[in-house]
Order: structure tokens, then C-alpha cells, then sequence
């Protein structure tokens, strides 16, 4: 790894990457005065950017059933889907897990995106100008945040808002404290109050099973389903007398459950980040890492407008994974051993993830 | 409203205020040749300052300025932050800086709206804005209510409970006296830090000498003051003896300093208080400290809680300076404490009865 390079223009450092063709190049989200020394305390700390970087890797998704598969190293016990903290069998915490990504995950990482994003608007006051999207080549979104009043927040300040967009020590009774003559349900309320009730009122309409996977207690569920009509009446006169304090705060806590935008907390907080230079190609994936504005990322699609190697010439490539594949619109099923005709992109993918090998026309197979 | 600019008086008030040293390089008021008179009034005023921050902060009152005295009062400041870098005790700087800023908090609450904005925007260039119609009614930008407010650890502080919109975070008046309380804390005491080190006048050298040992003095009684709901009387002869090497500003092996957290911890002190508690009282990098604290509280890291070392691991390192007599009936100093605390408080009924 080449570290600590600095660079005084974009030719100079388009020259340099094209020369020296690295599988992947990464930006530090920090200001320096002088970025080129090579320790920490030389360079001289003026400022970070806030970067988010939200992982579907974490995000609890159904297709992780599909396509994810854990093993504990203490007892062997195996599961699939998103790798248990600890094992259900032995209690142990050391786990090795095979992810994959699928346009399920996409998905879920761009609704997580797009929560964040709203409250970078609504609530933090950012405007779309000071906000930038990036696909991150592989398995979800960074988004950079610029701007003189965050430049300077140390790491404390900036977990502060991570715990902000997701809903960490959020109290109930701080936000909806025992008023006497009731409490208000305020929709326009400012910040997490306001947004606690407009997802609880949505809650109201939900079924039964779907508030189960939130987490609601079937006593709760119970009251709610019995009461429903006479609850959504209440909430939009800004009443809430018809429900008992206990099942309030079980369904404000749910609702600050879906709200919530599930960041990664390390990376945003560090002040020192190496972050994906948008515009390069993923090492593993080939797939660019791609910018977007605000207002491009409902409708993006990264598994066809990330590809970066669109031409037609085919390569053989042989599997050796059969993992699910969806690239530029098409779903591939491979059988382990297949001889496949696959398009730059698709090879370049296949070859990155350790799905297959480039098949030699002599028939030597290499493994790459 | 009268909204107007700040008077001499506001300078008396607020004399960090950028204008208030503005003031003082105008009139050339401030010449230490000619203060170097232990009994000329701005002097006694100002090691009276000193004096006072080594008094329990926790209800801290302003004292009143006398009218004819606001530039004496004034004075007396610059001189207060000189005499006390003179005395080298960064204890004191702290404790200093911490009065001061408690003073100026207790005087901002009772100030009009405009008067607060006023000092916040110019001396800390916070965006901070009133409007009575609103509630409540104050506006401060989130990034400088996270300059102060990080460091409180209560929930009540913690932003996502805070009603934020559009960048602004909506405050009451007292929660903004507070905010500014601590930056009026970091700005003095950083004032203090980095003065460069000047010659303190011949006859001011007595002074600095008289408020050094002073300090020395009350600083035992006074970590007693830091120990909030925790009462020393009950402690084991091993965490007192700790307790007093700690404030006594030497430094504890790190098994010590982990045992009396711990210990501290199990007694129900606050996170927050025992940081606060070490920083008060000992050198420690606060960022440092409160990450071992809240290691050692289980909200770190193994999410563990540690408990105290029992009396015989306490042994082997050496830690037990040999029991009293209620010592022998424990095995654990925690259990030492809850059972003094009982007798403690039989022998208080009965003084009663
Ligand atoms: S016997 Fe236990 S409680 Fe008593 S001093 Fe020694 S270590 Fe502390
Ligand atoms: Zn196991
Ligand atoms: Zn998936």
C-alpha cells in the first residue's frame, strides 16, 4: 500500500493513477497542512469532512437468508443470514461468516441513505449543495458532508450525531415527557419528537405481523389493533389519552426503530479517514465508485449504472462460487464448474468476488 | 427592549469579553509597575478571586460591584489570571477558571435576552439567536451547542433529545447560560495555560507565595467537596489512602487508580463526577480519563462492570495498608463501606434519641 501521497493538481494525480494503476485508491477525509508527512503529528490535523458510510453488510435483510452463511469457531454451530453477535449455541462471540451482496442489500443501504439524508436536510439544516451521495463500488453509500461548521468537530462531537441519525440513547420520556392534561402529539413538532409521531401514526396502520418484526410486545399489538380507529383520530386532534403510557412508549420506540438511519459508527466518527476516491473503480468488484447529487439517488441503480467496462468482447471465465449475480439488468444462475461467456463487466466481477477463474483458451486455468 | 452596548459595568461583569480588554489597552489602565502595591484595591479584589474559587463551586454567587469600583473590578481580573499562572498550580488555574465561569453564568441569568446573544456571538462567535414568540425561545447552531454539550454526559443533553431543526437546536435560557458556561470555562482557562510566563512584581511575590500555600491547604477538604453523595467518613483505610494520594496530586500505580474507580463506580458516583473528579484534582488528559472510567463503568469497550479488587488481591498488590478493626469482619472494601455506612448512621439516630 502507497500511503501519504499528496498531490497539487488533478492532472498530477490522474497522471500519477493512470501510471501507476492501483486495484483500488482511497482519499483522507481530512485537511492537512502537509499531507506528504509521513506521520500523523507532521501533518498538521485543520479539519475532517463528515462522512457517513452505510454497509449492507450490518442491515438486518431477508435475502441474507439466501445468501449469507455464519459458523461459530468455538462449537461449529452454522446458521444463515446476518451472523448472530454471539452464538446461540455456546454463547461465544467468534464468528467467521460468507457474505454476499445482492440488489436486495442495494436497496436496503439506499433506504438507509435516503433517511439519512432527510434528516441531514430537515433536521442538521444542510442544503442539497453541501451533500454528496457516493456509491461505494461494492456494498452500500458514503455520503460527504462539507461545510465550515463541521470541518472542526472532533470525533466526541460527531458520535454525538451518529447517535442523533441513529436514534441512540433517544429517551421516550425526554421527548414525550408526563404532561399534566395529557401529552401533545405533534406532528410538526422539531427534530425526533416530530418525527417519532409521524412514523407512530404510519405504525397505526400497520398489520399485526409487521409490527411483531418491529419488536412490539403482542400485548401492545393487541391494545393498538383493538383501538386503532379511535387512536388515529386522537393523533391527528394531537391527543394521545386513549392509550395507556406503557403501550405509548412501546410504539414511540418501534417508531424511532424504523426511523433510525444505520450508519457505521467507527468510520464516521474517525476524523482520520481513508475514504473510496469517488470516480475509481472498486478493486474487488470493478464497479466505479460513483457520485451522485441528492436528488439521483432514488432512482440509481448501481448494478447497472456503476458498470464501468460496457463494451462487448466476452470472456471465458469458469465458476467456481455459484453465488446469485445481477449485473446491467440481467440475473445470472451459475452451476459450480460451468463454463461461462461472460461480458467484461461480468467477468471483471466475477473474477474480483472469487467467483470464477479466467479460463485459458489452452485450457490451463489460473486461479486469480 | 433596551437594547443597547455593553457599559463599563458589563466590562466589570464580563471582563473576559473581548471588548472589556479592548477597554483595558485603551485606557492603559493595566500596567503591572503600577500595581505592584499587595494593598492597592484591584490586588486585594484580585487575590480575593483566587480565593474564592478554592470555596465549594457547586452554588457559587456573584459578588456584588460597589458603584465607583467597576474598574478596579475590572482590573482585578487580568491580575487574578497573572497571579495565578505566577503560582505554577494548574489545580488552581482550573479551579479558577471553573469559578469564574460560574460567577458569569450567575450573573447572565439575570440578563436580558439580547445581552446574552450579544456576549455568545461576539466572543464565541456562536450562531445564536432569541425570539420570544418561540418556545423555547432560544436558537442555537448545532455545532456550537455540540462544542459544549458533548461533554455532559447526561441524557438531557444528548442531541437526538434536543428539538433540532434546520441546524438550529431550540434552548431555554438556562440551558444556554450553561452551554456558555463551559465555553467561558475553556476560554479562561486556556487564557491562563498559554500566558506567557511574566515577571511577577517584587512586592507582589509575597502574594503569590501567601495564595500557593493557601491552595495547598484547603485542596484536601476541598476533593471531599468533588465527592458529592459519597461519604469519605465511611471509606476503607486502603481508599482513603488512595483517595488522598490521589488528591494530594501524586501519582497512583494504575492498578490503584483502577481499584478506587471501581470502587467509586460501585458506590453510584456518576461517570461524570469522577472524571470530573480526576481532572480537578490531578493532571489527567480528560479524554484519556473518561474513556478508562467509562471502560472500567462497562459502557465501553467488554461492556463489563469491573468491581473493586477484594481485600486479599488488594493484598498482594500491596494496596492494603493493614485493616482497622471493622476490616477484619470484611473481605472487600465495597463491604466495608456499606457496613460502616450502617454504623454510621445507628450512631447518628442515636445521638438523636
Ligand atoms: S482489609 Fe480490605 S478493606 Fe481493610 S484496608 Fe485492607 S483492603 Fe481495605
Ligand atoms: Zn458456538
Ligand atoms: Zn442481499
Amino acid at each position: 500500500m502507497l500511503r501519504h501521497k499528496g498531490f497539487r493538481s488533478l492532472t498530477e494525480l490522474t497522471a500519477f493513477l493512470s501510471s501507476f494503476t492501483p486495484s483500488d485508491a482511497y482519499y483522507s477525509s481530512a485537511y492537512y497542512e502537509k499531507p506528504e508527512a509521513e506521520d500523523m503529528a507532521g501533518k498538521g490535523w485543520l479539519g475532517a469532512d463528515l462522512v457517513f458510510d452505510i454497509d449492507s453488510d450490518h442491515l438486518p435483510t431477508r435475502c441474507k437468508a439466501t445468501h449469507d452463511v455464519w459458523k461459530c469457531l468455538d462449537c461449529g454451530f452454522e446458521g444463515r443470514g446476518l451472523e448472530p453477535e454471539r452464538c446461540p449455541r455456546c454463547g461465544k462471540r467468534r464468528m467467521e461468516a460468507e457474505k454476499w451482496v445482492c440488489e436486495e442489500c442495494l436497496e436496503a443501504a439506499k433506504r438507509e441513505t435516503m433517511k439519512l439524508l432527510s434528516m441531514l436536510e430537515e433536521d442538521f439544516g444542510f442544503s442539497p449543495s453541501q451533500l454528496e451521495v457516493v456509491f461505494s463500488g461494492h456494498r452500500g453509500y458514503h455520503v460527504h458532508v462539507s461545510g465550515e461548521t463541521i470541518l472542526g468537530l472532533n470525533s466526541e462531537e460527531r458520535k454525538e450525531i451518529v447517535d442523533y441519525v441513529t436514534a441512540s440513547g433517544l429517551k421516550v420520556s425526554l421527548l414525550y415527557p408526563e404532561l399534566e392534561g395529557g401529552l401533545k402529539i405533534d406532528f410538526s413538532a422539531e427534530g425526533w419528537r416530530g418525527r417519532l409521531a409521524r412514523a407512530a401514526y404510519s405504525l397505526l396502520l400497520k398489520k399485526a405481523e409487521e409490527l411483531r418484526e418491529l419488536g412490539l410486545p403482542g400485548r401492545a399489538i393487541k391494545f393498538l389493533e383493538e383501538h386503532r380507529d379511535r387512536l388515529l383520530a386522537e393523533f391527528l386532534r394531537g391527543e394521545a389519552s386513549a392509550i395507556p403510557r406503557k403501550t405509548l412508549e412501546k410504539l414511540l420506540q418501534a417508531a424511532a426503530r424504523v426511523e433510525a438511519s444505520l450508519v457505521d459508527t467507527v468510520v464516521t466518527t474517525d476524523v482520520h479517514r481513508l475514504i473510496r476516491l469517488p470516480g475509481s473503480l472498486h478493486g474487488k468488484t470493478g464497479l466505479r465508485v460513483v457520485p451522485l447529487r441528492v436528488e439521483q439517488l432514488p432512482e440509481f441503480n448501481p448494478l447497472v449504472e456503476a458498470l464501468a467496462f460496457k463494451d462487448g468482447e466476452k470472456v471465458k471465465v469458469r465458476v467456481v462460487k455459484a453465488k446469485p449475480l445481477k449485473l446491467g439488468g440481467v440475473e445470472y444462475r451459475f452451476r459450480p464448474g460451468e463454463l461461462v461467456e461472460a461480458s467484461k463487466a461480468q467477468a471483471v466481477y466475477m473474477l474480483g468476488m472469487g467467483m470464477g477463474v479466467l479460463a485459458q483458451p489452452s485450457g490451463a486455468e489460473e486461479v486469480v | 427592549m433596551g437594547e443597547a452596548g455593553f457599559t463599563l459595568l458589563d466590562y466589570a461583569k464580563y471582563p473576559f469579553i473581548r471588548e472589556a480588554s479592548e477597554y483595558l489597552r485603551e485606557t492603559q489602565l493595566l500596567r503591572l509597575e503600577d500595581l505592584s502595591n499587595p494593598n492597592l484595591k484591584p490586588v486585594v479584589r484580585a487575590a480575593a478571586r483566587i480565593r474564592l474559587s478554592a470555596q465549594p463551586l457547586k452554588d457559587v454567587t456573584a459578588p456584588e460591584i460597589p458603584q465607583g469600583e467597576e474598574e478596579n473590578e475590572l482590573l482585578s481580573f487580568p491580575l487574578a489570571l497573572a497571579l495565578a499562572r505566577a503560582t505554577g498550580d494548574s489545580y488552581l488555574w482550573r479551579r479558577l477558571a471553573l469559578y469564574e465561569a460560574r460567577v458569569a453564568r450567575a450573573r447572565l441569568e439575570a440578563e436580558p435576552p439580547w445581552k446574552i446573544v450579544k456576549l455568545a456571538v461576539e466572543n464565541f462567535g456562536w450562531k445564536l439567536s432569541f425570539d420570544g414568540g418561540s418556545h423555547p425561545p432560544f436558537r442555537l447552531h448545532f455545532s456550537d451547542y455540540l462544542r459544549n454539550a458533548s461533554r455532559f454526559r447526561e441524557e438531557g443533553w444528548k442531541l437526538v433529545n434536543q428539538p433540532l431543526t434546520g441546524g438550529y437546536v431550540y434552548l431555554t435560557k438556562d440551558k444556554v447560560t450553561r452551554l456558555l458556561e463551559e465555553e467561558i470555562r475553556r476560554l479562561i482557562q486556556g487564557r491562563i495555560e498559554r500566558a506567557p510566563e511574566v515577571e511577577v512584581p517584587e512586592a507582589l511575590q509575597g502574594l503569590v507565595e501567601e495564595l500557593k500555600s493557601y491552595y495547598s491547604r484547603v485542596r484536601r477538604s476541598l476533593s471531599t467537596e468533588e465527592l458529592g453523595v459519597v461519604r469519605l467518613e465511611a471509606f476503607p483505610p486502603c481508599m482513603a489512602n488512595l483517595y488522598f494520594d490521589l488528591s494530594g496530586g501524586r501519582d497512583l500505580p494504575h492498578i490503584g487508580r483502577f481499584t478506587l474507580t471501581a470502587f467509586l463506580l460501585n458506590l453510584g458516583m456518576p461517570v461524570e463526577e469522577i472524571v470530573r473528579l480526576y481532572v480537578s484534582v490531578t493532571d489527567f488528559d480528560e479524554r484519556m480519563t473518561r474513556y478508562q472510567v467509562e471502560h472500567i463503568a462497562g459502557l465501553v469497550g467488554g461492556k463489563t462492570k469491573y468491581r473493586p479488587l477484594s481485600c486479599g488481591r488488594m493484598k498482594t498488590h500491596n494496596l492494603c495498608p493493614g485493616g482497622d478493626e471493622l476490616c477484619g469482619k470484611v473481605r472487600s472494601p465495597l463491604a466495608y463501606y456499606r457496613l460502616k455506612l450502617k454504623l454510621l448512621s445507628k450512631a447518628g439516630r442515636g445521638e438523636k434519641g
